[in-house]
């Protein structure tokens, strides 16, 4: 090859760099680092809409928290308000960059974490932790990570089109499915449930977000549980004992509800929208409501108004609770009216 | 390391090149040769060892077939074709044959106990390089290539880094001497091979990956009905070709990067006039090695022309042309969909494409007849419109059945076009398919750039010498722009299931 060809060719990499760089400059997330920043943006944007510092309990996780976790039901039967911030997928980095943003304009009383994401072979911000070369592009050229950040960026009319995300605004995150596929209990690895005989590792990453977002959580006065929601063909033994274990030695409250399952009342039959992996609306009903009384009878008292304030601070927190209830009480109706539509 | 990755566009491949241009001209194809083995170690370590094998196989078949005698040239060419079989055989197939007679005979009644599968790692490209060593055994016992006499460059041949893991089939006669030769790189190729890999990235990661999440919704559901059904039909058609033609287009590309032109594997298969046309343009490679190695040394076998000569002799002498035909066209298809893999639904799709073009043979003339009758041009928008909508129903009908986990799955979706369409459903169900509304247009305007640069390419416009002839700094916007395409609208990283190479697996 000549050397002007070769100095074209160059020139033209060159280019290209030059491009790469200031694209990422431009694209991607200024105050948090974040696997999925899309749909954490999203989330955020919706929670966002909530008045400040009105949310009690912060539900967090992946996609068995917002299908388990109604915060309008929970509000309906207990008093206190929820958000579930989980996102489809969500990474323990993302659970702890959407968490450490919601403390930007909320103090929740309580963080309740979704463990399924804990156990998850890749919960850092890289696609794969082993995948050196591409991990080292995306973090010279962070466009090539947040390359389709654009749809967070376009009208949420446009963007929750889908239906189990249309309405997550309105219910606090919660992801309505009506629609039932049971699980198969004749199947061929019904009796596997939770006894699957496999080998589950946390990884030194999942290790340290959970570190962190357990450290976030408790340096913001907040109380924190772990929870497993009821998944019929991913929840297992092994998860259970190796979440058990963490919780153990940092003193935390585990609910798996997997173990729990007739006094929640789960039926697999009616229960579930995709056969097991996820509760539809009728599932998250059950353990919505067998969720706020766990964390009503284990977390007494943190719902409860400061004491020692002027009547003057009194005054303005009792308009402000009854703005959230008008508010909520408005959300609740829309919800069971959005039920009555199917 | 998938062709998609951009460990291989951007590390791998430059590597190479850089390599083989810094060696001198007599060890290039030493370099080619340590990349390919290379390569293929790093996703099939030591599976590597079948491909050596089957190098070894045909360097020996080639050898020992000089100078000898065509009865002993075609002894050596039987047990060597043989050996390479019986590895693509017992690693491939052996579970599928073995639990097939096992069904068979527990159907029969007989008690044969619990079977336990046979398990093998079937390597990666084994059913690419053992079709490449037959046709290089067959091409020298029928003195179509003189044999090689350097086995490390019959490995190039036989394990070129390109071509490995999803074709194109080359033969040897088209680009051993090419590899070899110690060529330079040039500008213009490695130009013209990357805007090749950037449009074979465009097909896969912009389209195909996009599509993979709705296609693999609509083929879980049990629930079938017609109208879910057809579109997914349709989807999963759309998103194999562009998987596997974009797959090809960054193979033709690595191989035209180095100076070696592969042959083309796809040339616009939804314009075919027919079945058999489409498959003349879709998967070539894989179409004209079975027409080479099986479709003629069927036709010309003497239990065939027997036949064909006693249905002169008799009264049926129209059917002697059906009888060749039928015999070459069954083995044809049945080993095309056995090839695929060791599934029935493969087979069922080799039958049902045999069916089709059967027909189409027997009917092809009747029907222009019949166009004749009535004074219709067959190049009148009727007709082509009648022949398009014809071959698209008959494509998607049996990719359909390609992708079907079993035939039942199958016949169901099969079924339900006609039992119970449902048209109106599917319109509440659309959003249930994965994918997001701005998936749609993403969608829309990529299949419609394909389609435009098909038909340019289908009236022979030579699109490159378009863009060639833009100033200097609108090429460049024009590349940049694309690159771009592909990285902001590329299905890949998070919200994103990784999907591997379609090919790659048969």
């Amino acid at each position: 090859m000549r050397m002007k060809n070769i100095k074209k060719a160059a020139l033209f990499v060159l280019g290209l760099v030059v491009l790469l760089a200031t694209s990422s400059a431009l694209i991607g997330p200024k105050d948090y680092a974040a696997f999925n920043y899309a749909d954490v943006r999203t989330k955020l944007k919706s929670l966002d809409k909530e008045a400040d510092y009105s949310i009690d309990v912060v539900c967090a996780g992946n996609s068995q928290s917002f299908y388990a976790c109604s915060p309008l039901l929970i509000y309906k039967e207990f008093g206190f308000t929820s958000y579930d911030t989980g996102t489809a997928g969500q990474r323990l980095c993302d659970t702890y960059a959407v968490l450490s943003e919601t403390y930007k304009t909320q103090a929740p009383k309580l963080v309740v974490l979704e463990v399924d994401g804990v156990i998850d072979a890749h919960p850092g911000v890289h696609e794969k932790e082993d995948d050196y070369f591409f991990n080292a592009a995306e973090t010279v050229f962070p466009i090539l990570h947040y390359h389709s950040v654009y749809y967070s960026s376009l009208p949420k009319s446009l963007v929750n089109l889908t239906s189990s995300r249309r309405n997550e605004k309105l219910l606090k995150g919660y992801h309505l499915r009506t629609d039932v596929k049971p699980y198969d209990t004749d199947g061929e690895d019904s009796d596997a449930y939770m006894y699957v005989d496999e080998d589950y590792q946390m990884t030194d990453t999942a290790k340290s977000y959970l570190e962190k977002i357990v450290d976030l959580a408790r340096s913001q006065g907040s109380e924190i549980m772990f929870l497993s929601a009821p998944s019929a063909t991913n929840w297992t033994m092994n998860k259970h004992e190796a979440v058990s274990e963490i919780a153990e030695s940092k003193g935390i409250y585990y609910l798996d509800m997997n173990l729990q399952l007739e006094k929640i009342g789960i039926d697999w039959e009616v229960d579930t929208c995709d056969g097991g992996e996820h509760l539809n609306s009728s599932g998250a009903k059950k353990t919505s409501s067998y969720l706020g009384r766990f964390i009503i009878e284990n977390f007494p008292g943190i719902f409860d108004k400061p004491e020692g304030l002027s009547d003057t601070a009194k005054t303005a927190l009792e308009v402000k609770e009854k703005q959230i209830k008008e508010n909520w009480d408005r959300d609740y109706e829309s919800y069971m009216n959005l039920l009555k539509e199917g | 390391m998938a062709y998609h990755s951009i460990q291989y566009f951007v590390l791998f491949l430059p590597l190479v090149m850089l390599l083989y241009s810094l060696f001198p001209k007599k060890k290039r194809w030493a370099v080619l040769l340590a990349a390919s083995l290379a390569f293929e170690w790093m996703f099939s370590s030591f599976m590597i060892v079948f491909n050596l094998v089957v190098v070894a196989i045909s360097y020996t078949a080639g050898r020992l077939m000089e100078g000898q005698k065509p009865k002993k040239k075609k002894k050596i060419m039987y047990v060597s074709l043989l050996l390479e079989l019986i590895c693509l055989i017992v690693l491939k197939y052996s579970d599928f044959f073995v639990f097939s007679g096992y069904s068979l005979l527990t159907g029969l009644g007989l008690e044969m106990g619990d079977y336990n599968h046979i398990k093998f790692i079937v390597p990666i490209g084994i059913s690419y390089y053992t079709l490449q060593g037959i046709s290089y055994i067959v091409d020298v016992k029928r003195k179509k290539i003189a044999p090689s006499h350097d086995i490390f460059k019959l490995a190039l041949y036989l394990s070129f880094f390109p071509q490995i893991m999803e074709g194109p089939i080359t033969r040897y006669d088209e680009v051993a001497d090419r590899l070899c030769d110690g060529h330079d790189l040039t500008y213009s190729d490695i130009c013209q091979g990357y805007q090749r890999i950037l449009y074979g990235l465009f097909k896969k990661v912009v389209i195909a990956d996009r599509m993979n999440v709705a296609v693999e919704t609509v083929f879980a559901r049990g629930d079938y009905y017609g109208a879910l059904s057809f579109l997914g039909a349709i989807l999963c058609t759309i998103q194999l070709y562009m998987d596997f033609s974009g797959t090809i287009d960054i193979a033709i590309g690595s191989g035209k990067v180095l100076g070696v032109s592969m042959a083309e594997n796809f040339k616009q298969p939804f314009f075919a006039d027919n079945a058999s046309d489409f498959w003349h343009r879709w998967h070539i490679t894989l179409g004209t090695w079975f027409k080479d190695y099986i479709f003629y040394p069927v036709s010309l076998s003497s239990f065939v022309t027997k036949q064909a000569k006693a249905c002169k002799k008799s009264n049926k002498a129209w059917f002697a042309t059906y009888i060749t035909a039928f015999w070459s066209l069954i083995c044809v298809w049945l080993s095309n969909g056995l090839w695929h893999g060791p599934k029935w639904t493969y087979i069922l799709y080799g039958v049902y494409y045999f069916l089709i073009i059967f027909l189409e043979y027997m009917l092809e003339p009747k029907f222009k007849k019949f166009l004749n009758k009535h004074k219709w041009s067959p190049k009148s928008p009727g007709v082509r419109a009648f022949r398009f909508i014809k071959l698209c129903l008959i494509v998607i009908v049996g990719e359909m059945f390609f992708k079907a986990d079993t035939w039942s799955q199958g016949f169901a979706m099969f079924k339900s076009f006609f039992a119970n369409p449902e048209l109106g459903r599917l319109f509440s169900d659309i959003s249930g398919l994965g994918l997001d509304i701005y998936d749609y247009p993403i969608l829309l305007f990529s299949l419609l750039l394909v389609l435009a640069i098909s038909i340019m390419k289908e009236k022979k416009a030579n699109i490159r010498s378009k863009i060639e002839s833009m100033p200097l700094l609108c090429r460049w916007a024009f590349w940049y722009a694309a690159v771009f395409v592909v990285i902001i609208f590329g299905a890949y990283g998070p919200g994103f299931d990784a999907v591997a190479m379609m090919y790659a697996t048969f």
